[in-house]
Order: structure tokens, then sequence, then C-alpha cells
């Protein structure tokens, strides 16, 4: 399984290094510079000139690429260009936010999802399976920094449940570790519903439909024929039998969960690297992104590993085996 | 082996795991990219205003700034030698003292000695010198600290210590913003920064100030969500600042901004759209303030392209707009016909020409005479083969633009001119200009507080500043440069007068509006008085009424 794992890490360097460069090319395909952003009368084409040389902007592209990509491979990466300050400083506080709202999110869309889809199985053709299909086809019409909006408005703005965003309320030295994590938690609730309710279709089918395929197997008609109830049934052997394209789904879920975080973060002011990305691509700041983009493929990668070994727990003829030689 | 419940028991377990393991870890820090200057909040009784940004810091020191956003807050924590008042209608404005007590100019006006307070000292109790000033200009024009702002310093030959509180500023000539020039960033404690060689300020350098000399000092400042601000106890004047904790709270965008605001979450907000008036005067708690602003929009011709090369095209094309129409219903009246490049918080003198009348005969009057007939192929305007038609570049981010190029595209329709909209992403908008691929775009300048217009319409401003259109008047470069080399504000007048006569006859740009800006003030807040200046002016003196602090 070790030896398994290294394989798999190191079949994943390609691919990081692919991407890395294929933002580094769009990157700089796009017409606009850091400086068209900043444009002012007040401002010298000469003291943008000195601020590009700062930077290393004003070399050849292909030196550019070199020095960042020798850079980020010794851990040294580039200052970013829009804030001035070293990337990693800007990407790290921004992964533990992301982490915590796809964390969560994952959990109540597969949690939550799964339920649901059960549900609907075990009432297939009926009203409950016909009002979850519908429930899911429209959240899954609705475009998710839409569905966020109408969220900030109706439990923030018009209800003053919740707080409409960012990650926690102004510092409140007083209120202690337990008083920070309830003040985190109530800022989650908005973008983790949002989140959840964005993917929350995609589980409910393929929970609805691998539970319907299991429930038809004829070790199912038997047990059925004993007599055990439909839900008992359901639970103690259909969602086993089950689990298992789930998890596949869960591997797949993750860049779409991570991609569905970017919008989310902007519309809550979530300080995640979505939101970081997407500052960052508005003021054409490549070093950002790149390591922006390299740090979310890196978590595709391991989700995916982390689905496959998920997968192999469950069903340990899917474990990888060492051929004979 | 596991049996199959086992075996789901085992795969969510894991699954729990790694995700609760996420959850408390994200959880358990204080937040993200905070940055704590240390010790507890301070509000000295005085209560705490939260106050609306829509971008966040990229340095808290200003000269690695690039960012507008930065000096709202900057200039609260960090004193300068001498406060910029609001009052430069009709030339330089006038200065009251803040690290300097006092200054005075030399009799050639070479040169301005500043003598610095005794009694002012940095947050760290180090008393602040003429050495912190002279390291401070030595930093502001280093090509490794690469200040965006390093131009206004170009005319400083020499700051010499003539002792420890007292600094003197030599020029290269006499000119009318002298003081302001001497005057522009803040002074930075060179006992902190001058330890870290400038090439190594942004890599090195302290990320939050934990020294400051202005009425503020910092308390956190959490990335991309809040910046809050305490009061600085070794502040040279105990009686400021009025507040006790002031937080800037960073928002996703304007209409999430006005929205908090509304909803009381803000005490201040100073984005509030012309259309979002009504709003603001229906809600309890809150007033809108109105002022002029430093800003006026235009459209830029490209001067190299036919037909924009002919200066009676450009002409009968602003005739043809109804720019009353555009400040009616696009600005609701919180804006007037602009003139020329100089708005009227410069001043009536400058301002106050008339505009050109919106009349269309006049327009196409002027078109035939520039030899672009009527009676082209779809009613359009033609020169032989080639119709009287361009594109008009607007930036996607600001759909008023988009509104007044639709109002524009139908104005010169009327006239037989075809114009194509082209909404363009803000980078992309920009490097068009830069580039001149354009044939028109919709923009705006906001202006500093002296009148420059050599950065926008010299000659030499096609390559070193911002006349992206090439627009090119000898005449006028001559005026520019007799208004540079002028002694003081009054000599200049009548060169400036001239010059502005020039730009109105030549229109290198269709002047539209000259913008009043407004702001919403929670009713809490005593002693805001945004103007021109800054909407953020004199934070210092603003106070609360009572009442708990915004969520």
């Amino acid at each position: 399984m070790g030896g398994y794992i290294v394989r798999r890490l190191l079949a994943g360097i390609p691919l990081l290094w692919l991407v890395w460069t294929l933002v580094f090319v769009v990157g700089h395909l796009v017409p606009g510079r850091s400086e068209d952003l900043y444009a002012s009368p007040q401002i010298s084409r000469q003291d943008q000139e000195r601020l590009n040389q700062v930077y290393g902007l004003d070399r050849p592209l292909i030196i550019q690429y070199t020095r960042q990509l020798f850079a980020t491979l010794r851990g040294d990466l580039p200052l970013s260009t829009s804030r001035g300050r070293p990337v990693g400083e800007i990407i790290a506080p921004a992964v533990g936010p992301t982490l915590l709202l796809a964390g969560a999110a994952l959990l109540l869309q597969f949690t939550l999802g799964i339920l649901l889809g059960a549900l609907a199985a075990l009432h297939r053709g009926r009203v409950l399976d016909h009002a979850i299909s519908s429930l899911a086809l429209a959240l899954y019409s609705i475009p998710v920094f839409w569905l966020g909006i109408l969220m900030v408005l109706l439990f923030s703005l018009r209800l003053a449940w919740l707080p409409p965003s960012h990650f926690s309320s102004l510092s409140t030295p007083t209120a202690g570790l337990l008083g920070h994590l309830y003040d985190v938690g109530r800022h989650m609730v908005l973008p983790v519903a949002t989140l959840t309710l964005a993917g929350l279709a995609v589980v409910i089918r393929h929970a609805r439909s691998s539970l319907l395929e299991v429930l038809a197997h004829e070790n199912l008609q038997a047990a059925r024929a004993r007599g055990l109830p439909e839900w008992r049934l359901l639970f103690r052997h259909g969602l086993r039998q089950a689990i298992l394209p789930l998890i596949t789904l869960l591997g797949l879920a993750l860049p779409a969960l991570l991609s569905g975080a970017l919008l989310v973060e902007v519309v809550f002011s979530w300080p995640g690297l979505g939101q970081t990305t997407y500052q960052a691509i508005l003021a054409r700041d490549y070093p950002v992104v790149q390591a922006a983009t390299l740090l979310t493929a890196s978590m595709v990668v391991l989700g995916n590993l982390a689905a496959d070994m998920a997968i192999s727990l469950a069903d340990p003829r899917t474990r990888p085996r060492r051929t004979a030689s | 082996m596991l049996s199959g419940g086992a075996k789901l028991r085992r795969v969510m377990f894991f699954l729990a795991a790694v995700t609760t393991s996420l959850l408390l870890a994200a959880c358990a820090s204080p937040g993200p990219d905070e940055h704590d200057a240390g010790g507890a909040a301070e509000d000295h009784g005085r209560g705490t205003a939260v106050l609306g940004l829509t971008a966040d810091l990229d340095a808290l020191n200003p000269y690695l700034s690039v960012r507008a956003s930065t000096r709202d807050v900057a200039y609260n924590i960090y004193a300068s030698l001498m406060e910029e008042q609001a009052d430069f209608q009709d030339g330089p404005p006038s200065f009251n003292p803040d690290l300097a007590q006092s200054w005075e100019q030399s009799k050639d006006n070479l040169a301005i000695t500043f003598h610095l307070r005794p009694e002012a000292v940095w947050s760290d109790g180090t008393p602040i010198t003429a050495e912190d000033v002279r390291f401070t200009q030595e930093a502001a024009v280093h090509p490794d600290v690469a200040w965006l702002a390093a131009d206004v310093k170009k005319e400083i030959t020499h700051v010499e210590v003539l002792d420890s509180h007292t600094v003197r500023f030599t020029f290269s000539r006499p000119y009318p913003y002298q003081l302001m020039d001497a005057n522009d960033g803040v002074i930075l404690p060179s006992h902190v920064w001058s330890r870290i060689p400038f090439s190594r300020w942004r890599s090195d350098g302290p990320r939050v100030p934990d020294v400051v000399s202005g009425p503020f000092r910092m308390r956190r400042w959490t990335a991309g969500q809040s910046i809050e601000l305490e009061a600085n106890p070794r502040y040279y004047d105990p009686r400021r600042p009025g507040l006790g904790h002031v937080a800037f709270r960073i928002l996703p965008d304007a209409v999430s901004g006005f929205e908090q605001f509304l909803a009381g979450h803000l005490d201040f907000w100073d984005r509030v759209d012309p259309r979002q008036m009504d709003r603001v005067l229906q809600t309890t708690g809150v007033a809108l303030r109105r002022y002029p602003d430093r800003y006026y929009g235009f459209i830029g011709w490209n001067c190299r392209r036919r037909p924009f090369t002919d200066p009676r095209v450009r002409r009968a094309l602003t005739l043809a707009m109804d720019r009353e129409r555009i400040v009616r219903d696009i600005f609701r009246g919180v804006a007037r016909v602009a003139s020329g490049p100089v708005p009227p918080v410069f001043g009536t003198r400058l301002s106050g020409r008339p505009p050109l009348p919106h009349d269309p005969p006049q327009a196409m009057a002027l078109l035939d005479a520039a030899g672009w007939p009527a009676g082209g192929a779809n009613g359009l305007r033609h020169a032989g083969e080639r119709t009287l038609s361009f594109e008009l570049q607007v930036n996607a981010d600001a759909p008023w633009r988009r509104d007044m190029a639709l109002m524009i595209q139908e104005d010169l329709r009327r006239i037989g001119v075809e114009v194509t909209i082209v909404s363009l992403e803000r980078g992309t908008y920009g490097a068009s200009h830069r580039t001149g691929e354009f044939d028109a775009y919709i923009g705006g300048w906001r202006l500093p507080t002296k009148i420059d217009l050599a950065t926008t319409f010299s000659t030499r401003a096609v390559e070193d500043g911002v006349n992206f259109g090439g627009y090119s008047n000898p005449a006028l470069d001559e005026l520019l440069a007799r208004i540079a080399g002028a002694p003081d504000f009054t000599s200049s007048l009548p060169a400036l007068e001239h010059a502005l006569d020039i730009l109105q006859e030549d229109r290198p740009y269709t002047f539209l509006y000259w913008q009043d800006r407004l702001v919403g003030v929670s009713t809490r807040i005593k002693g805001a008085q945004p103007n021109a200046q800054s909407a953020l002016f004199r934070l210092a003196d603003w106070s609360l009424t009572g009442g708990e602090a915004a969520p």
C-alpha cells in the first residue's frame, strides 16, 4: 500500500507541473498587466517601470518562467505583484478557511445526499420520490453565486438571523476559544449551506440510482422474501453495497466543490483560496494565481488518492496487488 | 477478514476523522492571515466605529502600496509633517501643523525648513526626529522601494538634518506645490525600517506596523476581512482621537457594502450610488452627505486614428451628445455637465467655462464641413467608401458606463454615426489604452489636489503619462511648460486658463460629467466631514454619540 501511495504521488508531479505551466502561459496570453489596473495621472510610466523591475516583470517571459519554476521547486515562492509580499504568506492562511468550508460542505452534501437519495429510492415512483427529485433539479439549476446572494438577502438582511459575510466578527477579546468557535460557526452557516445545496443534487441522484440498483439485486430479493423491512434492508445491506460508487463520486466531487467554493467565497467574503485566486486574477497577480492553482490541484490529487484508499478499505478486491515477477 | 458492516464503519470513520480534523484545525486558529499587534483592545471608553472598504490593503507601509485603500488606513496610523486641508479651490491647499509644528520658506524659495514637535514620539516611546524625515525621503525615491508616487519628489534635491528636530528640504526650482510635495507621504520610523535593506522591504519588512506615530495604532489586520485600529496612547495630541476603536470591514462589492450599511452593520459607507440615494433617505439612523469630488468622466478619443485626427469631428460628436440626459438619468442630478478637466472643487475660475450645448444641427453641419456628409449605407455618414463608425470601449465592472454608452450610441445614431459598444474586463480595457488599440473609451480620472494637465494632455505624456490617445499640440506643450515653471500659482493662472481654452477647442476628450460623491454616515457618528480631500477627513476628530458598535 505504501509503495502504491508513493507511486500515485509521484505520478501527480507531472500533472502539477503541467497545471502550473498552463496557468503561466494562459495568464500571460490574457491582455493586460498589473499596471493597467492602477493607471492614473498621478503615476508616471517611469515609476511603473521601476515597480516592474522590482518584481522582475521587465524580463523576457522565458526568464520569468524559469526563475519562477526553480524558485517554486526550492520552496522560495516569488513576491505577489499586487500585495508586495511573498506568495506563501498570502496563500498559506487561505488554506484553512477553504478546507473548513469545503470539508463541512462535503460532509453535509454526502450525509444529506445519501439520506435523501435513500428516501427517494425507498419511495420510488411515489410523491416523496418526485418531491426529492424536483428539489434536486431545482437546486442543480440555480447558479451557486445566485443561491448565495438569495441566502444573504433572506437570512441576513431580511430576517437578520445570521451574519451576511466574513469568517468571524470583529475582534471580541473576551469571547475565548469557545466563543470564537461559536462565532465562526455562525459565519459558516450560509456559505456552507450554499455550497452544500449547490452540489446536493448530484449526490442524491447517484445515491438513489445506486441504491435502486442494489435493491433489485438477487440476494436482497432473498432477504426481502425473508420478511426484512424495506428500510432495514436498505440501511443494513443496500447502503453498504452502494457505498463504492459514492466514494468514487466523493473523489470526483472535490474539484467541483473547490471551484464552487471560489464563487461562494467571493459572495461571502470568505478568506479562502477561492477569494484569494479571484482577487489575484483581477489584479493580474500571476505568482499568486499559479501558487493557488498548484495548491488546489494538489488538493484534488490528494483527494482522489484518499478516495481510492477509502474504496480499497471498503472493498479489498480493489486493493493494488503486487505482480509476480 | 472484516464483515461488510465493519468495512462500512471503517470507511465512515476514516472520512469523519479526516473531515473533523480539518474542521477543528481551521476553526481553532484565531483567524485567517491574522496579524495581531498585541495587547488588549483599548477603546478608552470612546466607542467603536465600523467603516466599510471594498478592497483589502496590500501593505501598511504606504511606500510599498499600489492601492488607494491603503491611504485611508496608513494616513491614520502614521503622521505626516503637516495636515493638508481641503481648501485647494483657486490654488494649492493650506496646511495645518502635524509632526512639524512650524515651517518657513527661504527667501529664494528654494528651501523649506520644518521644525518638528519635540514632544512627538513613536508608539514605542522613541522620539520622532529629523532623521526619520530624512530617511523617509531617501526611501520614497529609492528605486528598490519603487514607490509609485515617487514622481512627486523629483524636484526635491536634498533633505538635510539641521538638528534633531529641524530638517530642511531643498528644491531644484521654486514652484507652487513645494509644500505639498515635501509633505506627500507619511513619516516612517527609521529605527525600524533602516534595519532592513530597501531591496528586502517587501519580503522582510514588518507586516503590521507596531511602531506608529498617528492618532491610531494597529490592533489587528485579518486579510480580506477587517483592519482594526485603536487609539494610540502616545499620540502627541492627548485630546485625539475621539474614537477609541475603528474597524474597517472589507466587503465583497459595493452592493453588498451598501446593504450592510443600511442593515446597520456599518457606520460609514462612502460608495453610495446616486440610484441608492432614496433608500438612504428612507432609512432611520443614517444620513446622506454629498460633496463635490475631484473626479471627471470623459470619452477619450484616439487622436492618431481617423476620423478622430480631426478636431472638428471630436467637437461635432460632443455637440451631438445629450450630456444633460446622462447627468439626469444616470447620476440622478448628483453630477453636472463638464466643460473641462478641472472640476468645480478646484474653484470656479478654472471650471466656469460653459460646456458645449447639446446641438445636433450644429454637429451635423460640422461633420459635413469635415468631409463626412450624410447619405451613406444604412443612413450613416461617410467619406468615400468609409462610413462614420467606431468602437466605444467601456470596462465591464462599471455598469453605469455601459448605460452611458447606450445613450451616446442613441444620440450619435441620430446624426448618422454608428457606435459599437465594446465591454471589456478591467485589465484588458486598461491594456488596450496603454497599447493605443482603441477608437474611443469612456473613462474617468480622480485628480490629486493639485492641477496638473501635463500628465494627461502633454505630448510627453504619450510616453510617460496617460495621454493614451496620442493627442499633441505644440502650443499646449509650451503653455504646460510655462505652468510647470511658474514660481507661484497666481503667475501660472493665465497660462492655465489659456491651456484650458485650447483643450476646449481641440477636445482630445469629450468631457462628460463632474460627479459629486455620496457618503452614508450613521447618525451615531459625530464630526465626520467627508470632503474632496478625503472621505475620512480628520478621522481623528470623529466621535460617537453613544450606543453599541455595529456588529
